[in-house]
């Protein structure tokens, strides 16, 4: 009796088994929440889990399946971008740390291959919008100038604004807010 | 020298460099982003013309980026965002755009086989569900963090 069970028990582990590896599916290998065909909520949202493309309930997903499926596609990660921050006094120019994060901007150009460097203004909100676009550009540039003096080396140097759009701390319109007055460094 | 006829001449005689570069800016969008890592077989497809994908080529709106056999590739794209691919892959960029300043945060593709591992960017940050991948099978969305992606034919 107890055999009986247990061959069925194969037979329907080998068939899901089966039904699971011939179909699309996506996972989360670490932090992150993804949706089906525009659901909302996120249907994904726990590390380690996966939903077969088409259906409606989460699985987990087996460090032998993972493996299988996407060790070639991992591997093939490239070194992830890094972002520096650097704060602006109320005149407009950079605060005393600013010299030290440039030394890191530098030696993190220094270590890639072919480094492409973003130069990010940004502003709070207070002001109209358009004129933080400006005042964004003109900190991103006040920057740019500062890595180039200091010897920037880089394959793409591209300098821009996000004005009042990507604030670091969420706060309502016209609001001071100094956190979100900053230049970032995307080195890619 | 200082002839005003071939000031006037050499003035007329630059314009159509000018011209064919206002041209070429105009044709060739800003890139997205570039191709950050390659093994093996990986290919770039733009404008009906396939190259072997090379490091710090850059990517950009319709591209079309695959693998063959063995092959794998890493890309990073303007807002941060990475991708990188397995042999035997595909994937179409139909729609990028990353302008926060002009509330433009658009990320459209397509893999049409093999698998992706994708980590969002800014994009995801500020927009949670823009980055949005369809399948032969269905829609994918990323909403924040890391995805693993595989696509059966």
């Amino acid at each position: 009796m107890r055999a009986g069970w247990r061959g069925w028990a194969v037979v329907l582990l080998a068939a899901a088994l089966a039904g699971c590896s011939g179909r699309s599916y996506v996972m989360l290998p670490g932090a992150g929440s993804v949706a089906l065909d525009d659901q909302e909520p996120p249907q994904l949202k726990h590390v380690g889990q996966g939903i077969t493309l088409g259906d409606a309930r989460p699985f987990s997903v087996s460090a032998l399946r993972r493996e299988r499926d996407f060790e070639r596609t991992l591997a093939a990660q490239p070194a992830l971008p890094e972002r520096h921050m650097l704060q602006l006094r109320a005149d407009g120019q950079p605060d005393a740390a600013a010299e030290a994060v440039v030394q890191q901007v530098l030696e993190a150009v220094r270590r890639r291959d072919y480094p492409v460097v973003t130069v990010i203004g940004h502003t709070d909100t207070l002001g109209a919008e358009a004129a933080n676009v400006r005042v964004g550009l003109r900190r991103a540039q006040a920057v740019a100038e500062l890595l180039k003096a200091r010897g920037l080396e880089t394959m793409e140097l591209r300098v821009t604004s996000h004005g009042e759009r990507n604030l670091l701390v969420a706060t309502p319109d016209a609001t001071a807010e100094p956190r979100n007055r900053r230049v970032e460094v995307l080195i890619r | 020298m200082n002839d005003p006829h071939l000031k006037l001449l050499r003035c007329v005689a630059g314009l159509p460099a000018l011209w064919l570069a206002t041209a070429a800016a105009t044709d060739l969008p800003e890139p997205s982003g570039h191709v950050a890592r390659v093994e093996g077989a990986a290919y770039v497809s733009s404008r009906g013309y396939t190259n072997a994908a090379r490091v710090g080529q850059a990517i950009i709106p319709g591209v079309t980026l695959s693998t063959g056999e063995g092959g794998a590739l890493g890309v990073i794209l303007s807002d941060g965002s990475v991708l990188s691919f397995g042999p035997h892959s595909e994937l179409v960029l139909d729609d990028y755009r990353f302008a926060p300043a002009e509330d433009q945060l658009r990320f459209d593709a397509r893999l049409q086989r093999g698998t992706l591992n994708l980590l969002g960017g800014d994009i995801a940050r500020l927009a949670p569900g823009a980055i949005a991948v369809d399948t032969p099978d269905g829609r994918v969305r990323l909403h924040g963090g890391q995805m693993l992606l595989k696509v059966v034919e």
